[in-house]
Formats: C-alpha cells, structure tokens, sequence
C-alpha cells in the first residue's frame, strides 16, 4: 500500500508534510543521529537547542534553524570536504549568494539517489524505451549528462545534448532532422530559439511528446503557445543545486508531485487555502542526501503545497511554484541574484550604495540580452572598472558574456532619481520572461525551476 | 631555481602529502623524487593534497567517471581551470583548428563512462565559441549515422574508446580522437588525437602521422623518469593541487611548442622507453 502523507502542524505554529508510518519517523529520527555523528554544525545546532539526536524527531525538525545558502557555502560545504577525505566525488554548482559559485559535493551514493529522483520523473513523464531524448542549452552538459544515465537506465538508447550558442539559428539546425520524441531544455533559451524552431513541423504534429523544462519558470502563455504549436504536453522539473531534483507534474496536473520520504518541506508561517493545501516559504530538509545534506533549508520559493489527492492516482503531495523572496533574474537559462549582483559591484566599488537593473530584449545579431545597471552619476569614474565586473567577476555570468548571450549598459543618474521613489531592483521587459503575479487557485502555473 | 624546483618546494610547503613525500624540502632538481599514483596511500583523503590557498571551483572529471588511479578526486582552483583552458586552446592550435579562426560545429561521441569527461571537453569548446554537442553511443550504428547526419559536425571527436575513427559511420567531418596516455603504446594510429589523463583532463595534441606529444610547457613540464622511462608531469603553476614529477604512467614522446622555450622537456625530446 502506497504511503500516505498529511499535513503536521508544530507545535509553534510551522507546517511540515509528513507520514504517519514508524519506517518514516524512524527514518527522520535515523537522519538527526546522522548529522550528529557526521556534521559539527548540525550537532551544535542540536546542543544549542539542548536536545538530544534521539529526541522527538518532528520537535527537533521544528526547533531547528533555518539553513541558508551562506551556511550551505561557508559551513557545510567545508565540512563536506572533510567527510569526503577518501571518497570519490562529483561536484554540482550553481550561483551563490555572493559572485562566487556554490559548490555541492556528491559522493556515489548521493548521485544515485539524484538518479532515482531523476528516474521517477521520467517515468512519471512516461519515458520510455524507443524514445529519442534531446537535451538542449547554451552550457551546463554535465546536468544533461546525468539525465541520459538516468534515460538509459530506463531502456533509452538514443540521446543527445544538443548545444545551443548565440546563433541561435545555426545552432538549432539540427533539431529538425534529429526529430526528438521527448525535449528537455531551458524556458529562457526556448523563449529565444522559438522563432527558429516553431515552425520545423505542421503545426501540432510535431514528433515532441513531451517537453520538459527545468531551470526556472515557464510563462503560462508561452507554455500554452509551446502546447499548441508543436502538439505536445509541457512539464516542469523541480530542484535546486543544494536539495537536488524534487519532481515534476504528472499528466492530469500541473502540481510537483514530490516525496518527503526523501524531501521533507516546511512552511513556516502557512496561509491555509483549504484543509489540504497551503501557501507560504518553503524551507526544504534533505533526507535523502548524505554530504552536505540539510536542514530546513531556505530555497528563496514561496509555494502551494496540497496533499489533496491528484486525478492520477498518485497519492504524493504536489508543490506549485509561487514566487521568489529575493529579487533575481534569469538569462540563458542562469539565476542571478541582485544581491549578488550589488555585493559583487561593491566589492570593486565600495562606495556604490543605489543601484537598479533593467533587462530587455536584444536581437540575435546583438547579443540576445541587455542588462542595464542604473547608477548615480557619482559612479561614472567607475564605469571601467563596473564594466569589468560584470564582463568577468560574477560566476556564471561571465560565461554568458562570453558566449555572447548578454551585453551590458551602465546608465548614471542624479542621486535625486533614487530619492524619494520606489525605484524597482529589477525590471524585466524581455517577452515571456517577466512572470505575471501568482495566478488564481484555478489557474495554477507551472512550477519554477531553480535551476538543479 | 629552476621552476620545477620552485613547483616542488611550493608544493612541500603547502601541502601535507608532499611533505610526506618529501621529509625535507627539496634543494635540488636531483632531490626531487619522481612519484606516482602508488604514494596517495598516504593521503588521508584530497584536503592533504591540496594547498588550502585557493577556492576551489569544481572536480576535474577522470576518463572514466569510475575509475580513477589516485584515491582522491583532482580538484581545481579558478586558475587551475584556465590553465586546463588553455592548454585545450594549444592542443586545437597544434592540431591545426584555429582559436581565432571560424566558428565550427564539433560532435562530440561520448559514451556512460566517458560523458562526463566529454561534457568539460564540451564546454571547453563551447568556452572558444564553437558549437560542442554530444551524442552518446548507447545504441546502435544506425542511429549513430543518423545523429551525425542531423547534426552535420565539421569535427567530431570521438571521445568513447568504444569507437574508433576507423568504425565511424561515413561521414564528411574531420575526425579527432581522445587518447588516454594509458593507451596511447601506438601513437598516430587514430590520426590526429588529444592526449588525455585523468589528473590534468587534456594534456596536449598529437598530429596524425607525428607519433609526438605536443603541450604548452609555459605551464606543464613533461620529462622522463630515468628509472622507468615513462613520462612526468610537473604543474608548474598550481595553485590548489599540485602535481609534481607525477608518473603519467606511459612513455610518451613529447616536445613543447618551439616558442615556448623554458620548461618542459626540449624540443623533440623524446620520453619514452
């Protein structure tokens, strides 16, 4: 009999999605002792609270702190080194907090249990052999990599990453011969190939039967544009470099079907829609992940969760992306945080204090993305050493510069611009990239994909 | 001092592994003993082999993503990186393909055990503007052949070992193979080739009928261990792991490019038994 889960609310007002079954709480009870044994950090956390490894493991989930992503770089990443001093590894980055990249440290083990996510997403998408997979980006094959194991451990034999540069209508020449039967690629660069790539077959019969993204959100109506166009169904694949892949939808909903035997979420101050389904922060505790693993971490989502039961029979619960707690961006498929942004400026800059970033649309021959930074005036001597930054001192953005995908603007205005105005951080007027407001219950989005 | 003396007492100096190695600092180019994957046994584990001075930025990916000869993961530093950049930028020069030259599309044929390593060769070409796709042996030749005919590559590489240039599907594409140095006892027989290893990713460039090892000794000193005759690299300016008079395992006949000059084996040298 499948395992059931339901809400539990703690004692002090958090919610987390749980199962009532003994192998679960003594999995929950199994992963405190864990961290114990094997962090120094959680194990501080854990004497702070004066509670023991062996204590009430859904008292010690709701007590703990929250994790967020200077702990996961400056603490646990360290400490994952340490544990790892004879084991082999891979590694896995994203973008950090900072201008510097975040780097997850996966021993043999925690890249199985990726797979097995991985895995049970495909077939949730209905993967199957004879299926011809096609991956496509600007970067990132090593993400691409991981799936064609995943895709031949369920019976594929073709696959390819198909590798996408700023040309994008040589780049994507060969989708059209290639004929995939499943895409999986990133919203922000499907938004730019479109023009290129729509029109390969009749409309609706496109050979695509499903289109998988990942990475960030997908704009409803670009999405529905995408489902008539090429005749396909689209899906959304949740993650995050720190949690690893959640899920994805199934075909009956566009809710993230997701396991808290492997991922347990909390909300820490819920607004409840119904008996069953909630909104709020999400903050994320990795069971299944053995290095670097965490607790109650904090992705930056706001989500709906609902353990209602889905049309397909799947008895896990289902998370829809809402919105973001932070200000940030996407291009090329790679999130930027405007505090990161800033952060990085600063560091070159001290003294640059106000700044806001406008992002448009391009052509192709002119480099895809503008990023515009709007100064104050007392900045201009800085301008060369601004421009520096953001051609080579931000990760992952200095590869997007270089492969041609972005180009920047710094703007200066007085200083009375930034006064006595709400002068938005972010302003994104590229099509289909600024997301509208959360939608009505009846309307849910697809989920957003920070990108795994 | 010579700068692989310098390498060796960099490398003494910050990491535990080669004062185990070593006992004393070395003095000499004659005290610095040639060493090979056998002495990780006494690593306690990767941080001893590395300095602790620079942030590191990722893991360099072995052949085969099981199988690796030293117990620890090779990882790399920011500058570390540029310099593997690099000298994939020299073995493309050396094979002929130009850096500043036309925009190609490579088809990269990996394989499970070797995507991993295809996807940093990837991005490395992707880095120079290229077009750098994969395609994964996983099925049959058939659909080989179709990938190479929809993707239309002006270079495909074949980086599988499963697959030689001489059982490629027809195809008008130039053809460069990947060639571990522990399989490299005929050079020239898969024509032109990027020789690899599993510690330092692409090593440099062997033309098709030369038999010789190309790489860029501004960074990269190759020689030979005089009791084995087999090749050794030294990582002349690392900043996280060092490498020093590290047995490739293989002998190799090698020569830096002539404007290179300082370090390395000289010119045309040869390094094998």
């Amino acid at each position: 009999m499948a395992e059931t889960f339901r809400f539990h609310e703690h004692a002090l007002g958090a919610v987390s999605i749980v199962s009532d079954s003994a192998v679960f709480r003594d999995q929950l009870s199994d992963y405190f002792r864990y961290l114990h044994r094997v962090s120094p950090h959680y194990r501080g956390v854990m004497e702070g609270l004066q509670r023991a490894p062996d204590a009430d493991p859904l008292d010690l989930l709701e007590r703990f702190p929250v994790t967020d992503k200077e702990i996961y770089r400056n603490v646990l990443q360290v400490e994952a080194m340490d544990q790892l001093r004879n084991h082999s590894f891979v590694t896995d980055y994203s973008s950090g907090s900072t201008a510097k990249c975040v780097l997850r440290l996966c021993r043999a083990a925690d890249d199985l249990c990726e797979q097995d996510v991985t895995e049970t997403v495909f077939r949730r998408i209905d993967m199957r052999p004879g299926d011809h997979f096609v991956c496509m980006d600007v970067g990132a094959p090593e993400i691409y990599d991981f799936y064609f194991r995943a895709a031949r451990n369920l019976g594929l034999t073709r696959m390819s990453y198909l590798n996408l540069t700023r040309d994008y209508a040589w780049s994507s020449r060969p989708l059209q011969a290639l004929s995939p039967t499943v895409l999986l690629t990133v919203p922000s660069l499907l938004v730019r190939a479109w023009p290129h790539v729509r029109g390969l077959w009749n409309r609706g019969m496109a050979p695509i039967r499903a289109l998988v993204h990942m990475g960030e959100a997908m704009h409803p109506e670009f999405r529905a544009e995408v489902m008539a166009t090429w005749g396909c169904h689209v899906y959304s694949f949740y993650g995050t470099t720190e949690i690893g892949g959640l899920g994805a939808n199934c075909g009956a909903s566009d809710g993230i079907h997701f396991d808290p035997t492997m991922v347990v979420p909390t909300v820490e101050s819920p607004r409840w829609i119904d008996r069953e389904t909630l909104e709020g922060e999400v903050l994320f505790t990795t069971l299944h992940i053995h290095t670097q693993s965490v607790v109650k971490y904090r992705v930056g989502d706001l989500v709906r969760l609902t353990t209602a039961p889905c049309h397909c029979g799947d008895p896990s619960p289902r998370l829809w992306f809402r919105e973001r707690t932070h200000d940030a961006f996407v291009i090329a498929g790679e999130k930027f945080r405007y505090n990161a942004l800033l952060a990085a400026l600063q560091e070159a800059v001290p003294a640059l204090r106000l700044l806001s970033v406008e992002i448009e649309d391009l052509s192709d021959a002119e480099g895809h993305t503008l990023l515009r930074l709007i100064l104050t005036e007392e900045m201009l001597p800085h301008r060369e050493a601004l421009l520096e930054v953001l051609q080579v001192g931000i990760f992952e953005l200095d590869s997007i510069y270089r492969y041609g995908l972005v180009r920047f603007d710094l703007r200066f205005e007085p200083a009375s611009y930034f006064e006595g105005r709400k002068v938005p951080r972010v302003v994104d007027r590229r099509q289909h990239m600024s997301m509208p407001p959360a939608a009505p219950e009846d309307e849910r989005g697809a989920g957003a994909q920070p990108r795994p | 001092m010579s700068r692989l003396l310098q390498a060796a007492q960099r490398a003494y100096d910050r990491t535990t592994l080669y004062r185990l190695l070593y006992r004393d600092a070395p003095e000499t180019e004659a005290s610095i003993p040639f060493v090979s994957h056998t002495n990780y046994h006494r690593a306690r584990g990767v941080v001893d082999c590395m300095t602790g001075e620079a942030e590191i930025v990722g893991a360099v990916p072995a052949y085969h993503r099981n199988v690796r000869r030293i117990p620890v993961n090779v990882v790399e530093s920011e500058e570390e990186w540029i310099l593997r950049q690099r000298r994939l930028v020299r073995a493309l020069a050396d094979l002929g393909i130009a850096v500043d030259g036309p925009r190609y599309s490579f088809l990269l044929i990996a394989d499970d055990a070797s995507g991993p390593f295809a996807c940093e060769l990837s991005k490395g070409l992707s880095w120079e503007r290229h077009q750098a796709s994969i395609t994964y042996l996983a099925g049959s030749r058939r659909l080989l052949a179709a990938d190479l005919a929809a993707y239309r590559p002006d270079i495909v590489v074949i980086v599988t070992p499963e697959l030689s240039a001489a059982r490629l599907p027809d195809c008008d594409a130039r053809v460069v193979t990947v060639t571990h140095v522990e399989r490299s006892l005929e050079p020239g027989l898969e024509g032109d080739e990027f020789v690899v290893c599993d510690e330092l990713h692409v090593l440099g460039a062997r033309p098709a009928n030369d038999g010789t090892l190309y790489f860029d000794a501004a960074q990269l000193h190759l020689e030979v261990d005089p009791v084995s005759g087999l090749a050794a690299a030294t990582t002349l300016d690392f900043d996280c792991f060092p490498l020093v008079r590290y047995s490739l395992g293989c002998a190799l006949k090698v020569a830096p490019r002539p404007e290179d000059g300082s370090g390395g084996a000289q010119g045309g040298q040869t390094a094998h038994g």
